[in-house]
Parts: structure tokens; sequence; C-alpha cells
């Protein structure tokens, strides 16, 4: 049996076993015994107002959170991540994985009862890459290099000239220029749901608005206040509709912490965050209320390769070693976060970072050697190293900044001016190169390591850093079937030229009432479905 | 009064045109634009987001295409909130910020005046004391303070009222965003009213009518009053629009959907739209509230003529 029989007998046995332990696997899944309460309403909040509905268009974390209750994808995730069928059975390969086939499932809705059928796939990702449509995550379509994305979005050729085909109602193929073992996970991102055409045609930029939507997820759209709330109710027309449970959603677009914790704890919201200076005294008070988990993000300062002194790896080198990541993690972030020494977080699937040389060394040990390295760099307590740390006003960045400034102040003759601009600002700065050292952090799109580590595989960066080792082995692990040892030369790399500074691995830190069941709060990319909550009787 | 109120529609217009032009070159002299993100995008993919907003366009041209739009009442369409357009978002938000503002100010006139005049006829007495200490507190107590107090004490001690939400502004809903704003307000107008009915009562007009034998109600309704509104006028005319258009604080914490968080999300996320509606907007309330104050005043002052 060669390579993609297998691999086709294993997808068939798998979708028949989708399909026949669908409610076990795709839906609310509530314990025997459960006794549900009588009004299945889920309150929570979102953290900001999205900037669209339109999942092509989305962006943002908020607008993936809702695009999962009213869209679906060709696979969805899993609680631990891994990605399972969504509105495709299964998927087929070609030989050398460029040809993705996916097997639509026959009984899957739009919310006014027509089918979802190959074609509204091949529109929604043609829509994703068309310039008219001005997609800000269209980019999305370019990673796993998708047959004439990049020339499409360049205006070169037309969007029907997209890699995507409907072979039949019930078919989708996408051609990939290069083969990607991970395509597959890349599909439960919002940019490359369906797309209902007629509705878009019908009414442009407002088809989102409650009045005008269709969609093909567990819930529609009833009601949207910008800066207040967004009101989805359940989808009769949605395939597995008889397994969900919650009937109403509440989305609030609550930004302040403070605001959250508040209405949390006016019993208004179900799901909600609290600012975390506060966890000492709210472990007390609702400890089993609160969940913290590892997200799939990293905390970093990035240094300007190209401008001394950091054109110099020993003064890079040595602002790393010197820094104590575990007082950072247990005394000022406080909330669960890991020490980062590599750039990729140690969840992400199917990659176990190795850990860098210094990680094992003491703090001892790493000031000891910073110390050394600074020095042999020409630097002394008669000519102190002098520079400015940016960060994007917050008071958890300043915090963090203060305490660095003062161990590398206490490891090494350093003098740093702590310098803040406001979100925009800072990223003008960081995006003209006009900075020595700045804070940073990432969010994996998918959960793959090359989400991380791109970041950094070509000249394109912030920091102006190249490397073409570097480079080589992040464009070669694209069509390995396991590119593990790519990355981990490519996190070695990191360690020995040192171009950011890693410091910590993110936590998701939230609120959720006893009363909820069925909630993926431990999935690492956040990503939660609501079709899978229940409320659970008082 | 009619030729007043045609010459300031008349000034209106050139005061508007160096608002728009002010806010319109400040905002592009920011650094930073709406679409730029953490992790960048695709040059290309810039081009066609910056081809569909005209940002790609000489900024003069940009702003003649603003001003084309915006004398057909067109805000055009909001850079942070893709699916609307600026009208669409500032009209509803508008709605709830000016319905709390309106309610605020009615609570904090009516209460004001009452406590200033009933401290004022009681000057130096336990009455006064007592009054202008809580006046004191109420002043000292900014919005921020007060929202989360009242949240704490109604919504989580005692639930008696929702800790936020709008609910196309239900009564409850009401209740904790137009006390925590109104607050200050009531202080603010009964230290003013008090200060001014004292200034007033000892004037010779006062005493002339005292002298005449008039009972105490006439001569502070009908002769004291007037006068005694001066300053709250004043004080209440720029005043008027800064409520009705709403308080980022109140929005934020409340979760309102008012439009004061429109103009400082606007700014941060470099809407350049919005911030021009909602400055346009705010613009025209001002030139139009100060004329409205400049008119009770001639009705109030009669040494006062236009």
């Amino acid at each position: 049996m060669n390579k993609t029989k297998l691999l086709q007998s294993m997808l068939l046995a798998s979708a028949v076993a989708a399909t026949s332990f669908a409610p076990q696997v795709l839906a609310a899944n509530v314990p025997a015994g459960t006794k549900l309460a009588d009004v299945q309403e889920f309150v929570r909040d979102n953290g900001a107002e999205p900037g669209t509905l339109d999942p092509q268009k989305i962006e943002g974390v908020p607008g993936a959170n809702i695009a999962r209750d009213l869209f679906e994808g060709l696979m969805n995730q899993a609680r631990n991540g891994d990605e399972m069928p969504g509105v495709a059975l299964g998927y087929t390969t070609n030989d050398n994985n460029t040809v993705y086939t996916f097997n639509l499932r026959k009984d899957a809705k739009w919310s006014n009862g027509d089918t979802v059928t190959a074609h509204d796939f091949v529109y929604g990702w043609q829509r994703a890459v068309d310039p008219i449509t001005a997609s800000p995550y269209s980019w999305f379509i370019e990673i796993p290099g998708i047959s004439n994305a990049s020339a499409i979005i360049a205006g070169d050729k037309a969007p029907s000239e997209l890699g995507v085909r409907a072979v039949d109602d019930y078919t989708f193929e996408v051609t990939l220029d290069a083969p990607i073992p991970f395509f597959a996970k890349m599909v439960t991102h919002a940019t490359l749901f369906p797309a209902h055409r007629a509705t878009i045609e019908a009414h442009g930029d407002k088809w989102t608005q409650p009045d005008n939507i269709v969609t093909n997820g567990a819930y529609t759209l009833s009601d949207w206040r910008v800066n207040e709330r967004m009101v989805m109710t359940r989808n009769s027309n949605y395939w597995n509709d008889s397994e969900t449970v919650v009937n109403k959603v509440t989305y609030l677009p609550i930004e302040a912490a403070s605001a959250s914790l508040a209405r949390y704890r006016a019993d208004e919201l179900d799901f909600g965050y609290f600012p975390t200076e506060q966890i000492k005294q709210l472990r007390e008070e609702m400890g089993d209320e609160i969940y913290i988990t590892p997200k799939l993000c990293t905390y970093y300062y990035i240094m300007n390769v190209e401008k001394a002194p950091f054109d110099d790896v020993r003064v890079r080198k040595a602002l790393s070693y010197a820094i104590d990541r575990d007082i950072i993690t247990e005394h000022i972030t406080a909330t669960g976060q890991m020490p980062a020494y590599g750039l990729t977080p140690d969840i992400t699937n199917n990659f176990s970072p190795k850990a860098p040389a210094y990680a094992g060394m003491t703090q001892a040990q790493r000031n000891e050697a910073a110390a050394a390295l600074l020095a042999e760099a020409g630097y002394s307590d008669s000519n102190p190293l002098e520079m400015n740390l940016l960060y994007n006003t917050s008071e958890g960045h300043k915090k963090i900044a203060i305490a660095i400034s003062q161990m590398w102040k206490q490891a090494m003759p350093v003098d740093t001016t702590l310098e803040n601009q406001e979100w925009k600002t800072y990223l003008s700065t960081r995006n003209e190169g006009n900075f020595s050292i700045a804070r940073a952090g990432w969010c994996g799109d998918y959960n793959e390591a090359s989400t991380f580590l791109d970041l950094l595989g070509s000249g394109d960066n912030d920091g102006n850093y190249v490397n073409q080792e570097y480079i080589d082995l992040m464009k070669s692990a694209k069509s390995m079937a396991d590119p593990s040892a790519n990355y981990n030369r490519a996190e070695e790399i990191l360690a020995e030229d040192m171009p950011i500074i890693p410091i910590y691995q993110y936590t998701g830190v939230n609120l959720i009432k006893p009363r909820v069941g069925g909630f993926a709060y431990d999935n690492p990319e956040g990503n939660v479905y609501t079709r899978d909550v229940y409320i659970k009787a008082d | 009064m009619l030729n007043f109120i045609f010459r300031r529609f008349l000034q209106a217009i050139p005061t508007l045109l160096v608002l728009t032009m002010l806010t319109f070159a400040l905002m592009y002299m920011a650094p930073g634009s709406p679409f730029l993100t953490e992790k960048g995008m695709p040059e290309e993919v810039l081009a066609n987001i910056n081809a569909k907003y005209h940002l790609d366009l000489p900024v003069w041209e940009q702003y003649l295409i603003y001003l084309g739009n915006l004398v057909q009442g067109d805000l055009g369409p909001s850079f942070r909130y893709l699916d609307f357009s600026v009208n669409d978002l500032v009209w509803p938000s508008l709605a709830v910020s000016a319905t709390i503002g309106a309610w605020s100010l009615l609570i904090a006139v009516t209460l004001g005046i009452t406590m200033g005049m009933i401290a004022a006829l009681n000057h130096n007495k336990w009455m006064d004391y007592t009054l202008m200490t809580t006046a004191m507190a109420g002043i000292v107590l900014p919005t921020f303070v007060m929202a989360p107090l009242l949240v704490l004490l109604l919504s989580y001690k005692v639930k008696l009222l929702p800790a936020g939400g709008w609910h196309d502004g239900d009564w409850q809903y009401l209740v904790l965003p137009v006390f925590a704003m109104a607050t200050h307000l009531i202080a603010q107008i009964a230290r003013i009213t008090r200060g001014s009915l004292i200034e007033v009562m000892s004037s010779n007009f006062i005493r002339t009518a005292q002298a005449k034998g008039l009972p105490y109600r006439t001569i502070i309704l009908r002769h004291a009053f007037k006068p005694m509104m001066l300053p709250v006028v004043s004080y209440l005319g720029p005043l008027f629009v800064g409520v009705l258009t709403g308080s980022v604080i109140i929005d934020v914490f409340f979760g309102t959907g008012g439009i004061g968080q429109h103009f400082v999300n606007g700014a941060i996320n470099r809407d350049y739209s919005m911030v021009m509606g909602v400055t346009v907007l705010v613009g025209v309330m001002y030139i139009a509230f100060n004329a409205v104050t400049d008119i009770i005043y001639a009705y109030i002052d009669p040494k006062i003529r236009y």
C-alpha cells in the first residue's frame, strides 16, 4: 500500500468514525447524569469589538472567536489543538502533498437552507485574495502557497486563477505550489471559511448585518450593537444542531479587565477576565473559578541588529543571559507564565523545542557569562553600554522593562533609558527600524512551529536580522513530513545569533462560572466553539 | 434675533472648515496608520487596502474627497469597523450618550441648583456646611472612582441593578451610568449656584426689594433667581455638549456603546474617518450650543443685546 492509499484509507476510516460518532466529538459532550439548566444561555467577554465579521477579512482574536460560532470551515479544531472534521469529512492528498482533496459532508447547510458546497469554498478563498476585497489577512492564503495566490494579490492574475477547484458539489480540491504537511491545520482559520455568494453580492460590505447575514456555523447573528453586545441564536439548519445545547450566546466587547471582573461578579458574565495584579486576592475569593492555561504566544525583546551596539552578537547575548526570567514569571507576571529561552512555545503541536544551552545554566553562571561577553565587546564601568528600551504603553510592560533594566545594571555596566509609546506609534517606530531594542510579542496563527520561526525567516523583520542558513532551513522545512530537526536547528541558530531575547511564554487567565461545562479553556490557541458548551443546573 | 442666528450660522462655516483642516492635518502627522499591524503585511496587500480607502492619494486630495462627502452628510467608511460606515456607528452611539448625558444634566441641574440655593440661603449655618462638604466629596470623587463604587455597592453587594450594558436604554441600565456621571456635576453646579446666590443676595437691588417689604419668596424667585443663573448658564453651556457627547470612562466601564469610546478608540486605532466624523459632530454641537447659550444670556441678562 503506497503512502497515499494508506493515508486515504486512514482518512476514510476517520471520516466514517467522525460521521458515526459525530455527537461525541463535534458538539456538546454532556457527561451522563449532568442536570442541564432550563435556560441555556452563555454570556462571555470577548475582550474587544471585532473589526469585522466577514471571515475573509477577520484579523484579530475577537473576530475569530465569533467566526467559529457563526461559520464552519473544512476542518475544526479539537480541544487539544488537533484538526478534526468540519464541513469536510476528511481529505486525501496526492503523492507529494501538493494537491489536497476535501470530501464535503452532504448535510451541511447555510442558515437560509442552502446546501454548503465546494463552490462556496472556491468563492470564499478567491474572495480572500481578490484585491477588490482588500482583506488585511489575504497573506494567510500566501503562507501555504496556494497556487497563484501571490500573483492574484499583486493584481497580476485574476482571482479565478487561484489553485482551488470544485471537482463537484461535494469535492473541493486545493493545489499548492509546494507540499505543506500542516496545510489541514490551516483550514481551521477564518480566512479559509466558505462564503455565501448570493448574500455578499446582494448586500456588499453590509452583508454581515443581522438582517442580511447567512451563516453555516452552529449559530446565526440576531443582534449587533457595536461596543455593547452581539447576540447569536441557534442555526436550526446547522448539520449538527441536534447536538448543540446552548440556545443563545452573547458576546460582550469589554476591553477593561476591571469592568469584566465587575460584571462577572455581578453574575452578568459566564466567562470573563480580571486585572492579573488582583490574582492573590481573587484566588482566596473565587479560586476554583480561575483558569490559567498555557497559550501559544511568546513575549520577547527584539534588537535592531543593523544598529550599533546590537550589530555585535556579544552584546546581544550578554543582554539575553543577564535576564532572570524566573523572577519575571514568578514575581512580576505571576500568573503561571513559563520562562522562555527560545521563540517557539513548549505547547506547540508536533514539536518539542530543545532548550538551548544557556537555559541549563544557573542565573549566576549566566550573569558571569554576560559580564564577560560585554567586557569582551569593549564595555566597562568607565564606558558603559547606553541604550533605549522601547515598549508600548502599558503598566505590565513597564514593570517588566524596569525589572530587566535593573537586572542588566546589576550584572554588568549597562545604562538603560526606558521609552514608552502608544500602540500605533510604537508599531510605526518598530516598523521603520528606529529603535535599538524593543518589546515584542507574538501569538501563533496556527498551531505549528513555523508560525513563530517564520517571523525571522526572511529579511523582512523589524530587527533586520538575516541568516541564510536559517532562511534555508525554514524554506525546506515547509515540505518535510517531520520538520522538527530543522526547527531545532533554527532555534539553535537563534540562541547563537540572539537576534531576539525570548522572555516568557504567555498564559491565558480566565474566570469561568462553575455552571459552565464543555468550555475548551485549555485549547492552546484559545479556540473555543460555543456549540461544545452547556450550562448546568445550579 | 433672526439676524443674530443667521450671522452665527455664517461664522460657523469657516470655523468648521478650519476645524476639519486642522484635525485632518494632525491626524496624518501622527505616526502609524490604520492598517499597521504587529506582524505587518505584504506590500501588495497594503497597496490593495490603501487603494480601496483612497489612502494612496496625496493628503490634500484625500481631504477634498472627504469634504465632498461631508457636505453630502457622508462621514466615510470606518477603518476600524470594516462592516460599518462612520454614519452607521456615530448616530446610534450618540443617541446612547445623549440619553445618559441628558438625564445626568437634568438630575445635576435640579439637585445642584436646589442644593446650592439652600446652602446660600443658610449661609454659614450647619445646613450650608453639610451640603458643601457633600458637594466637595462629589467633586473630588471622579467618574472612574464613582463608577466602580456604584457597581460594587448596587450590583455586587446588593444585587439591585445591572453592572453594565445598555439594552436600548431600559431604566435599570440607565441608573448607574447616569448617577456616575451626574455626581460630579451636581457638586459643581451646587457650588457655583451657592457662590452666585450669596453674591446676588448682597447686591443693592435685593436690598431695595427687601426695603420695599416684598415677601422673601418673591425676592428669591423673581429678583435673585435670574442673575444667580448667569454663572451657572455660562458653566452649563460648554458642559452641555461635553456631557451629551459622552464620557469614555462611562462607555468603557458600563459597556454602554456610547460615542465617547469611538472618539478615543478612533484616535488609538488611527481610524481617520471616525476621528474626523466625531470631531465634526462635536464641533457642530459646540457651535450650536454656544449660540444657544448666547440667546439664553440675552433673555436672563437685560444688559446684553445682540
